[in-house]
């Protein structure tokens, strides 16, 4: 049985405080590629919406000594995942080709103990369906015609991304590090006549910078960057041996593949 | 077994397999049972190079179509400005082109004006419609036709700008959003570099940067090129770390990212930079700084007299010893950069603060160096708009005009002045004028004063050129292509005027020759291809313009900057500091309000995208709604916890909001934030929230005629009801980041 950790990529992210200005352009940015739903004023006011990464915003001192700083916090990808054990049914696992933490949605029946046992709080549950209703009342127009009853078609539905499962009420999500975006790097390889062998997707190896999580992408400070860090020669390698790094919570030994640049405020 | 039973069990066993393993993988691999479509990423896709319209910015952008519909906006690698990035709003453009309330197809008002009521009309109907009471208006006499827009730059607004003017207008005339004092900077560049336009502020390779108010990353339409200089300024360059120094009332984005924060008393931003350039004059008195004559700087130390630490220390409220650190501080850098903007700019005295700040830039020796300050490059193709906007004083006349009737016809396109003006009684006066014909997507705040409405297609699905705001080296062409087909019945408002000029005929036909946008854009192509320098050159017209489109614009070294030229009559005119003057009693209203430009919304074009509603504000968190910033311990001596509702009132008008106790916040000011309060504007926005720019006074600038937008006094009381203070970060206990920082 190979041990799961010992896998030959391990993707992961550098996120360097001293350069992230809090815009939160990853935010929407993996809004949008990985159809995460739109809760509305009222769910968020129970507290159920739902950021695969967000950009939390601490104070410190009092005015007129005052500063704030921002952290973009996301899963944490831990190679020991808390979220990963306590599952009943399997839905939360670790993909041994990846190493990244997934979860299976058709799997899951949303016990929520991984949202519990997570301490990066980054699990989110499902407490609706996203589905969009097939028509929807105008507003503002009048109807004269009385075969559309004042109706539109929905077309919300048109921004969902076909890579990414629209998830069900009742299931729990969290970021996959952009799973369908390494798939899809993963075959462009292929494609190109770079895999070699042939006993599958294992030992295609994928050129550093050539996957990019959508938030990375977006990042208009270069706060993050993301590649594979068993490469010594990537991107992310070379920044995960900074002087500055730390892991969020590394005493609970759940070792994030998410490295941290402090920022160098006074 | 019940689903009950079943939950037990496996919460037993899930607790048990925890203490057994201790947080090991679990050591049974584990495969999906179905194929999801993760594992299954869609391989024909369609990529287009365009470009971002949500505001000035001129981002190129990189659209993936699937099966026909855009999926996804990403940055466009190539593009100068953004280099493959995009800001939050640029990201959730989709729902500008998906969104539910777009108007599907060209309507006519039913009800009274501003209600919203609208009846669908036919588009050759409604386009004979327009163009008789267009063609009437206009043979009211000049200026009887007005056209408002919210875009000075691309071919639609150039065309725009031509169909106006041949209807005896004033030409476009464009509003920018109510924070960018473009006439303070201007005439103080004009005065300080000789530099008539914009200037670019090399954050990238500065040391230190001392920004009077100016939210780079928050507001205004460059954040995206500023928030790329600033991680490049922080950690770009191994070993060398650039400082940034924020003075301003209220912690913005740009203020919560600074080393230092300081708070002198509003408005007298510019005393400060007067102590600061005296400081530096004192230290040095033979400064030597190339471009400027000794004359020069005498004459500024004659002005700069009064200003010492201790005279501005008492003006500011800041320790002379730390206006003199500053100076010290500034001085040392190689280079010091000062930049000005935000509420600095927007009180009576603004222009003498943009000088003041100016000038130490020129005492910094940085004008043209690398960290310092450069003049925006200017591209040099014919036919191309960048309209500069009206002063305040001149907008001011331009709606006296609306009220008075002598506007006949009124044009909007990408336009909310209901929203936006409200300080200059903007509903009043559209309710004025006899026929409006909005081009706008959404039935917002104006569109719903509207005689007709002639939908212009989402930026997504039409052609234009757009010239961003500002770059850094090279002057920019963004070219946008239509990624999609058009969704509803709308027609691009380009090809819309160029009908409307045929149909009235007489000058208007004459002054647009052309039968459609490409017909336009053929032109731009051929003076590509004459330039034929940049980064596309050679071939045919046709085969530059296919490679122009392909690469999503066209860039081109700016020519050499123009030598220093101080016009010293009226810097040192300027060089004084003239207390601020603010609307209302002081007694009846002890504080101060600061509007500020939604960092998430932008002035307001942003509130009708749910992704936007949801994205917590960056400061407070907050979303879905509206709120007023107090100090806490403001908000203490008056019993006030966060989310209690209040009553912000100023002599314009008063509003409830709940409140939100934000540390970095002067005490004696009230802050709030603009994007939410609309009227009408989709079923998100729509009676959301409360629009701040009611409460403001049209206060006006002195000295170049902007907007005092940051010079109204308010009074915060403890109101009854308000809509709900919703938190991201109040939901959630257990932040993670708290062990680190905390």
């Amino acid at each position: 049985m190979p041990d799961p950790s010992s896998g030959t990529r391990k993707w992961g992210m550098v996120i360097d405080l001293d350069r992230c200005n809090g815009c939160e352009a990853c935010v929407v940015a993996c809004r949008v590629e990985n159809n995460v739903a739109v809760a509305g004023a009222d769910e968020c006011g129970k507290g159920r919406q739902a950021y695969w990464i967000r950009v939390e915003r601490y104070w410190h001192g009092e005015f007129p000594n005052v500063r704030a700083s921002f952290m973009p916090i996301l899963c944490q990808q831990c190679q020991n995942a808390p979220c990963e054990p306590v599952c009943p049914v399997y839905a939360s696992y670790h993909d041994r080709a990846e190493q990244v933490n997934a979860q299976i949605y058709n799997r899951c029946i949303g016990t929520r103990y991984c949202a519990n046992n997570c301490p990066y709080y980054v699990r989110f549950f499902n407490w609706f369906d996203y589905w969009f209703d097939p028509v929807v009342p105008t507003i503002n127009v009048a109807y004269t015609n009385p075969m559309r009853m004042g109706l539109n078609l929905d077309p919300r539905r048109n921004q969902l991304n076909p890579d990414v499962t629209v998830r069900s009420r009742g299931v729990m999500e969290k970021c996959t590090f952009c799973i369908q975006r390494i798939r899809r790097a993963r075959l462009d390889v292929i494609k190109q006549g770079g895999f070699q062998s042939a006993d599958g997707i294992e030992h295609v190896k994928v050129p550093d910078g050539a996957v990019q999580p959508a938030c990375v992408q977006t990042c208009p400070t270069g706060a993050l960057v993301f590649g594979d860090l068993s490469d010594p020669e990537s991107a992310v390698s070379k920044l995960a041996t900074s002087e500055r790094r730390f892991r969020l919570l590394e005493e609970l030994g759940t070792e994030p593949v998410v490295i941290y640049l402090k920022e160098l405020r006074p | 077994m019940k689903r009950r039973d079943f939950l037990k069990l496996s919460a037993f066993s899930a607790a048990s397999s925890l203490a057994l393993t201790s947080c090991v993988n679990a050591s049974i691999p584990i495969e999906a049972p179905v194929q999801m479509p993760e594992d299954h990423p869609v391989d024909s896709e369609l990529l287009y190079a365009s470009a971002c319209g949500f505001c000035g910015g001129g981002c190129g952008i990189v659209v993936r179509n699937v099966a026909g519909r855009a999926r996804k906006i990403e940055g466009n690698p190539e593009h100068p400005v953004n280099r493959g990035t995009l800001c939050a709003r640029g990201q959730a453009g989709l729902q500008l082109l998906y969104n539910i309330d777009r108007i599907q197809g060209p309507l006519r008002r039913l009800g009274d004006k501003g209600t919203g009521v609208f009846n669908k009309v036919d588009w050759n109907l409604a386009l004979q419609e327009a163009a008789n009471n267009l063609g009437t208006a206009a043979g009211r006499g000049a200026g009887s036709v007005l056209f408002l827009s919210g875009r000075g730059d691309g071919q639609t607004a150039l065309l725009a700008d031509k169909f106006a003017k041949a209807l005896g207008g004033p030409g476009l005339v464009y509003l920018p959003p109510f924070g960018e004092a473009s006439a303070v900077v201007r005439q103080a560049n004009r005065a300080v570099y000789g530099i008539d336009g914009p200037v670019y502020y090399d954050l990238a390779d500065a040391d230190y940067v001392l920004s009077f108010g100016a939210d780079l990353f928050g507001s205004g339409s460059a954040s995206v090129l500023y928030d790329r200089a600033y991680g490049a300024m922080r950690q770009g360059r191994p070993g060398r770390r650039g400082r940034l120094v924020q003075i301003e009332p209220r912690m913005s984005l740009t203020g919560a990212n600074a080393d230092r924060w300081l708070s002198p008393n509003p408005g007298t931003e510019g005393a400060l930079a007067l102590g600061i350039a005296n400081a530096i004059l004192a230290a040095n008195p033979q400064i030597n700084v190339g471009g400027l004559t000794a004359a020069d700087i005498s004459a500024w130390k004659g002005a700069l007299q009064n200003y010492s630490p201790d005279n501005v220390a008492r003006i500011t409220g800041l320790p002379a010893s730390q206006i003199s650190q500053l100076a010290q501080d500034f001085a040392n850098a190689r280079p010091g950069l000062a930049v000005a903007g935000g509420p600095a700019l927007g009180h009576g005295n603004g222009l003498s603060t943009q000088v003041a700040v100016n000038i130490l830039n020129l005492l910094a020796g940085n004008v043209g160096q690398p960290g310092g300050v450069r003049p925006a490059p200017q591209l040099g193709l014919s036919d191309q708009l960048q309209a500069v906007p009206p002063s305040f004083r001149d907008l001011q006349t331009v709606f006296d005009n609306m009220r008075s009737g002598k506007v006949a016809a009124l044009l909007l396109y990408e336009a909310n002045p209901a929203y936006t003006l409200p300080f200059l009684n903007a509903s009043e006066a559209l309710g004025k004028v006899p026929f409006i014909l909005s081009f706008n997507n959404f039935v917002d705040d104006s569109t719903a004063y509207a005689d007709l409405v002639l939908p212009d297609h989402t930026y997504l699905e039409s052609w234009d050129t757009r010239v961003p705001t500002l770059s850094a080296d090279q002057a920019v062409l963004t070219v946008q292509q239509p990624a999609v087909n058009p969704m509803y019945d709308t027609r691009g408002t380009a090809d819309v005027i160029l009908a409307l000029a045929k149909t009235i005929g007489g000058a208007a036909a004459q002054a647009l020759p052309w039968g459609t946008i490409n017909d336009v854009l053929n032109n731009v192509a051929d003076q590509i291809q004459k330039a034929n320098r940049g980064s596309v050159k050679g071939g045919s017209a046709a085969e530059v313009w296919q490679m122009v489109v392909q690469h999503g614009g066209w860039w081109d070294n700016p020519p050499a900057p123009t030598p220093l030229a101080p016009d010293r009559q009226a810097t040192v005119s300027a060089l004084r500091f003239d207390a601020p003057r603010f609307e209302g009693d002081a007694t009846a209203y002890p504080m101060l309000l600061q509007v500020y430009e939604s960092p998430v919304f932008g002035e307001w074009r942003g509130a009708s995208v749910p992704w936007l509603q949801e994205l917590p504000d960056q400061m407070t968190t907050a979303i879905w709604c509206s709120w007023a910033e107090l100090n806490p311990q403001t908000a203490a001596q008056m019993g006030l916890q966060q989310g209690d509702p209040v009553t912000v009132a100023t002599p314009r008008g008063q509003v409830s909001v709940p409140v939100f106790l934000n540390p970095g916040l002067r005490p004696d000011v009230v802050a709030m934030p603009t994007g939410q309060g609309h009227a009408n504007y989709t079923r998100y926005a729509a009676k959301r929230g409360v629009n701040p720019l009611t409460l403001l006074a049209p206060s006006v600038e002195a000295g170049a005629g902007g907007f005092a937008y940051a010079a109204t006094r308010a009074k915060v009381s403890r109101s009854s009801a308000a809509e709900r203070l919703i938190e991201f970060e109040g939901n959630s206990s257990r932040l993670p980041g708290r062990a680190f920082f905390e």
